[in-house]
């Protein structure tokens, strides 16, 4: 902790914004227990790959990422790094669970946010950019051209799409697509798109 | 024409593509050109991207509750039914 504080302490007198906090080295610690690559916690956090090496290099923190169980899953009830996240030892509910880890992954990860540049490794979709997070995207071809956007789930609908997924023992892409044709061919777009009732405030007494 | 996908040289394609630990699936979208165009159209109309109004399908659909639905095919099980 000693460590920490002189790190970030010269920063602050030279005037440069600190990046290595207290909170963000037990950050990069938790990133790199969940497999995250140094080239998205340097994101997350801010800083350059290099500045990230040299400063973890410094106080002994390993950059390499620890074997995990390579099974797919949505966040996975029984992981012990969310509750490392923010209620070490917690025996919560996996709503619960999630819900405090969603917290915290947003307390901690928002100010990244700020950097415009997507990492070489990732690049995140405006909710479920938080760190092990799962993020989807729509991927266009056309004409040799790409493009691709991020879908706007939440870690919450992402959790239910895989679940609905899974009962029905089909991918989530597939699942999306049957949800996408399913729409189309009953012509629901305009219902499930339109807002309820837009205009009901408008009318006239 | 129905079951036209879009496979065809100079054809759209959309996929959905999710990654999650640094992990990276692209699962394509079962969708006819003609799907495609109105998927476009309708996107054309809101002034959004296709992906944005997929996106917007998606998050509509989930926050409805209307995944089942959507999915679920009607009335399965009439053809089943005693006379």
């Amino acid at each position: 902790m000693t460590q920490i504080t002189e790190l970030a302490t010269p920063a602050l007198t030279r005037g440069r914004q600190i990046k290595f906090t207290p909170e963000r080295i037990q950050q990069i610690k938790n990133l790199v227990e969940r497999g995250t690559c140094r080239e998205e916690i340097a994101e997350l956090i801010g800083v350059t790959v290099g500045s990230l090496q040299v400063t973890c290099s410094r106080l002994g923190i390993s950059l390499r990422r620890p074997a995990f169980n390579k099974t797919i899953g949505v966040l996975r009830r029984d992981d012990a790094r969310f509750s490392r996240v923010s209620a070490p030892g917690s025996s919560a509910s996996a709503g619960a669970l999630l819900h405090l880890t969603k917290e915290a992954l947003e307390r901690n990860s928002r100010p990244a946010l700020v950097k415009p540049e997507a990492a070489p490794c990732q690049e995140y979709g405006n909710r479920a950019n938080e760190a092990a997070a799962a993020s989807f995207a729509v991927q266009m071809q056309y004409r040799g051209e790409e493009r691709t956007t991020e879908l706007p789930l939440t870690q919450d609908m992402i959790g239910r799409l895989a679940f609905e997924a899974a009962f029905r023992n089909v991918q989530i892409g597939e699942l999306i697509g049957e949800l996408i044709v399913g729409l189309l061919k009953e012509d629901r777009l305009q219902t499930i798109l339109a807002p309820k009732e837009p205009d009901e405030g408008k009318m006239a007494p | 024409m129905a079951d036209q996908r879009s496979s065809e040289a100079g054809a759209a394609t959309i996929a959905i593509r999710m990654r999650y630990r640094g992990e990276e699936r692209t699962t394509e979208l079962p969708l006819t050109q003609d799907m495609i165009g109105r998927l476009a159209l309708e996107a054309a109309f809101r002034n959004v991207q296709i992906g944005e109004l997929i996106g917007e399908l998606i998050v509509g659909l989930l926050k409805e509750d209307l995944l089942q639905t959507t999915l679920a095919p009607k009335e399965p099980e009439e053809d089943k039914m005693p006379p």
